[in-house]
C-alpha cells in the first residue's frame, strides 16, 4: 500500500509540471486534488454521455441521495464493529456508502423494469424514502451518544477534493481501470440500448444484463463524485459536459472526445481559478463548465440545427 | 411451407387478454401482412414472435429447408417510427457500425465495418447518407436506414411494424417495391404490421386479420373478402381498384349495423 500511495504522489507531482501554476508544485494537497479531478473527471463525463442518452440525471439525483443512508448505514457499522482506527473507519464508511448507492441504483432499475409505473415518480419515491431514511437513522446516532455531532453533511452538501488522501486516489485508479474496461466493451451496446431497447433485445444484447452493470457503474461514480462537488452539484458533473458536447459534435465518436476534454479542462481550470480566488472548488468546475455550455448552445444556434 | 409456426399464441397483461388465442402459419418467402383495426394486437403479436415479450401456446421456426429449429433464429426487426432522441449526435455511419463492431465508436470505425455498412446502405439504396445525422432522415429516409439495419445481421426472417407509417404516399411504394427487391434477392420472408390496405393489397401476398383473435389467414385474394373486412374494422369498409384482386370489396349492405363497430 505504501509503495502505492508513493507512486500517486508522483503522479500527482508530474502533472502537476505540466501545469503553469506556481502553487500547485508548493502544496501537496493542491497536487493530490489535480490527480483527482484528472481521472474523476474523464470518467464523468464518460457515464454522463450514457446519463444524457437514457435521460437518467434524475436517477443519479436519487442515486447521490443515498449517500446519507450510506453514511448512517456505515456509521452503525462502525459502532458495531467497534472501529477503532480512523482509517478503517473510512474504509467501512466508504465500503457502506458505495455499497449502498449500487444496491440503491440496482434497485430502482429493478422496479423500473418490472412495473409500468412512470420513471419518475419511482425516483421520487425511492429518493425521498432513502434520504428520510438516512436522517432519521443519523439524528438516532447522534441523539443518543453513538456518533460525535460533526458537520459531517456540510461534506456532503458541498464536497471537498482538496481533502482527498492518497489512499482514496488508490481506490479511485483501480476504479477508473474497472470503469474504462466496463465501458471500452459495452459502449457500442449502451448506446444501442439507448436508442430502442427492444430493437437491442432482438439483436442479441442482454439489455436487463447491460442496464444493471450500468446503473451499478453510474452508482460508484456518483459516489466519488460526491466527496469531489457534494450531493447538491453533482447532477451537474455528469450532464453539463455531455449537452456540451452534443451542441459541439456531429458523429458518436466526437461526443465523446468532445465531452472528456470539455470536463478535463473546466475541472483543472475550475481547480486553479479556485485556488486564486479562494472559492469552492466543485461550485467554480460547475460554473466553468455551465459557461462552456453556454457557449456551445450560442454555437449551435449559429451553426444552425 | 412454413417459415414460422404459430400454435395457439396468446398473450395477457395485467389479466387482460390482448390476443385471443391464434394458430396460423407464415408461409416461407411470403410478404405477409398483420392487418386489423387499432388495439388489434398486430404489434403485440409482433413482439411476441420476437420474443419481447412472453405468451402462451407455442411458436416454431423452421429453417430454410423446412427443417424444426430448436431455437428463436435471428430475426431482423424494423420498429415502429423508432422514437429516438432526434439531437442524438449519431450519423448513420456510427449507427451502422455499432451494430457490426465491439470496438467502441470513440476509437474510431474500423474499415471493414465501414465497408460492410456501406454494402449493406447501396442494398436499400441509401448509401448517400452515410454521413448524415440521425436527425435529419426523412421518414422514408429513415425506413431504409433501418432496414439496412435489420439486414445487417442476415436474417432470415424480417419483421416490420407499420413501416410506412409516417411516410408520403410515393415514399411508401418505393419502400415497399425496395422491401421486394431485398426479399426476391436474399430469399426472405417478410411480415408486416400494417392498417393501410392499399400498401397491403398491392405489396403483400398473404395475411393475417386480428381482432383480438384471428379472424382469418391466408393468400390476400382469398382473405379480404367483405365479410373479413367488416368484421375487423365494421361495415362499408372500401377498397377499390385493387389489382389481382378476385373479389372488388365494395360498400357492404349491412343495414341493420350501422352502429355496429367491433371496439378494441
Amino acid at each position: 500500500m505504501e509503495s502505492l500511495v508513493h507512486i500517486v504522489e508522483m503522479m500527482g507531482g508530474s502533472l502537476a509540471r505540466l501545469i503553469p501554476y506556481g502553487p500547485l508544485s508548493e502544496h501537496l494537497f493542491l497536487q493530490h486534488a489535480l490527480l483527482g479531478l484528472v481521472i474523476l473527471s474523464p470518467l464523468c463525463a464518460m457515464i454522463g454521455i450514457q446519463v444524457v442518452n437514457f435521460r437518467l440525471a434524475f436517477f443519479s439525483e436519487a442515486v447521490g441521495h443515498s449517500v446519507f443512508t450510506g453514511i448512517a448505514l456505515g456509521s452503525v457499522l462502525n459502532v458495531l464493529l467497534g472501529a477503532t482506527t480512523d482509517s478503517t473507519r473510512e474504509l467501512v464508511m466508504q465500503i457502506s456508502m458505495i455499497g449502498f448507492a449500487i444496491l440503491v441504483a440496482t434497485g430502482i432499475t429493478a422496479y423500473r423494469r418490472v412495473t409500468n409505473l412512470s420513471s419518475d415518480t419511482i425516483i421520487g419515491i425511492f429518493s425521498a424514502t432513502i434520504v428520510a431514511l438516512g436522517l432519521a437513522v443519523i439524528a438516532f446516532l447522534i441523539n443518543t451518544g453513538r456518533v460525535p455531532p460533526q458537520g459531517i453533511y456540510q461534506t456532503l452538501l458541498a464536497g471537498n477534493i482538496l481533502t482527498i488522501s492518497p489512499a482514496e486516489l488508490v481506490g479511485l485508479i483501480a476504479f477508473f481501470v474497472v470503469a474504462l474496461v466496463v465501458e471500452f466493451f459495452a459502449y457500442n451496446r449502451l448506446m444501442f440500448i439507448g436508442l430502442n431497447p427492444e430493437l437491442a433485445e432482438t439483436r442479441g444484447i442482454n439489455v436487463a444484463l447491460y442496464e444493471y452493470l450500468f446503473s451499478a457503474l453510474l452508482a460508484v461514480v456518483v459516489m466519488f463524485s460526491i466527496q469531489w462537488v457534494g450531493v447538491l452539484l453533482v447532477t451537474a458533473l455528469l450532464v453539463i459536459p455531455a449537452a456540451a458536447a452534443r451542441n459541439f459534435a456531429r458523429t458518436a465518436g466526437a461526443v465523446f472526445w468532445i465531452a472528456v476534454v470539455i470536463s478535463l479542462v473546466t475541472s483543472v481550470g475550475g481547480l486553479v481559478l479556485s485556488d486564486l480566488f479562494s472559492t469552492t472548488t466543485g461550485a467554480t468546475v460547475i460554473i466553468s463548465m455551465t459557461t462552456v455550455f453556454l457557449l456551445s448552445t450560442v454555437y449551435r444556434q449559429v451553426r444552425g440545427g | 411451407m412454413f417459415a414460422i409456426e404459430l400454435n395457439q399464441v396468446a398473450v395477457r397483461q395485467g389479466g387482460i387478454e390482448i390476443l385471443a388465442p391464434i394458430s396460423t402459419g407464415i408461409e416461407r418467402g411470403s410478404v405477409t401482412a398483420i392487418i386489423g383495426p387499432n388495439g388489434a394486437g398486430k404489434t403485440t403479436l409482433l413482439k411476441a414472435i420476437l420474443g419481447l415479450i412472453s405468451c402462451a401456446g407455442s411458436i416454431r421456426f423452421y429453417s430454410r429447408e423446412g427443417k424444426l429449429l430448436r431455437r428463436r433464429p435471428v430475426i431482423g426487426y424494423v420498429p415502429q417510427r423508432l422514437d429516438f432522441d432526434r439531437g442524438l449526435p449519431m450519423t448513420v455511419r456510427d449507427l451502422m457500425s455499432m451494430g457490426m463492431q465491439r470496438l467502441p465508436v470513440w476509437c474510431g470505425i474500423s474499415k471493414q465495418s465501414d465497408s460492410l455498412a456501406r454494402r449493406e446502405l447501396k442494398r436499400v439504396e441509401a448509401e448517400g447518407l452515410m454521413d448524415r445525422p440521425l436527425g435529419k432522415l426523412s421518414g422514408g429516409e429513415f425506413q431504409r436506414v433501418q432496414l439496412a439495419l435489420a439486414l445487417q445481421i442476415e436474417p432470415d426472417i424480417v419483421l416490420l411494424d407499420e413501416p410506412v407509417s409516417g411516410v408520403d404516399v410515393a415514399g411508401e411504394h418505393l419502400f415497399c417495391d425496395l422491401l421486394q427487391s431485398v426479399k426476391d434477392e436474399s430469399r426472405l420472408t417478410l411480415v408486416m404490421v400494417s392498417h393501410d390496405l392499399s400498401v397491403v393489397s398491392n405489396h403483400a401476398t398473404h395475411a393475417v386479420c386480428l381482432n383480438h383473435g384471428l379472424i382469418a389467414a391466408g393468400p390476400v385474394s382469398s382473405v379480404l373478402t367483405p365479410d373479413v373486412l367488416s368484421c375487423m374494422f365494421g361495415p362499408h369498409t372500401m377498397v377499390a381498384e385493387v389489382p389481382g384482386l378476385s373479389a372488388h370489396v365494395h360498400e357492404c349492405s349491412h343495414e341493420h349495423h350501422h352502429h355496429h363497430h367491433p371496439h378494441p
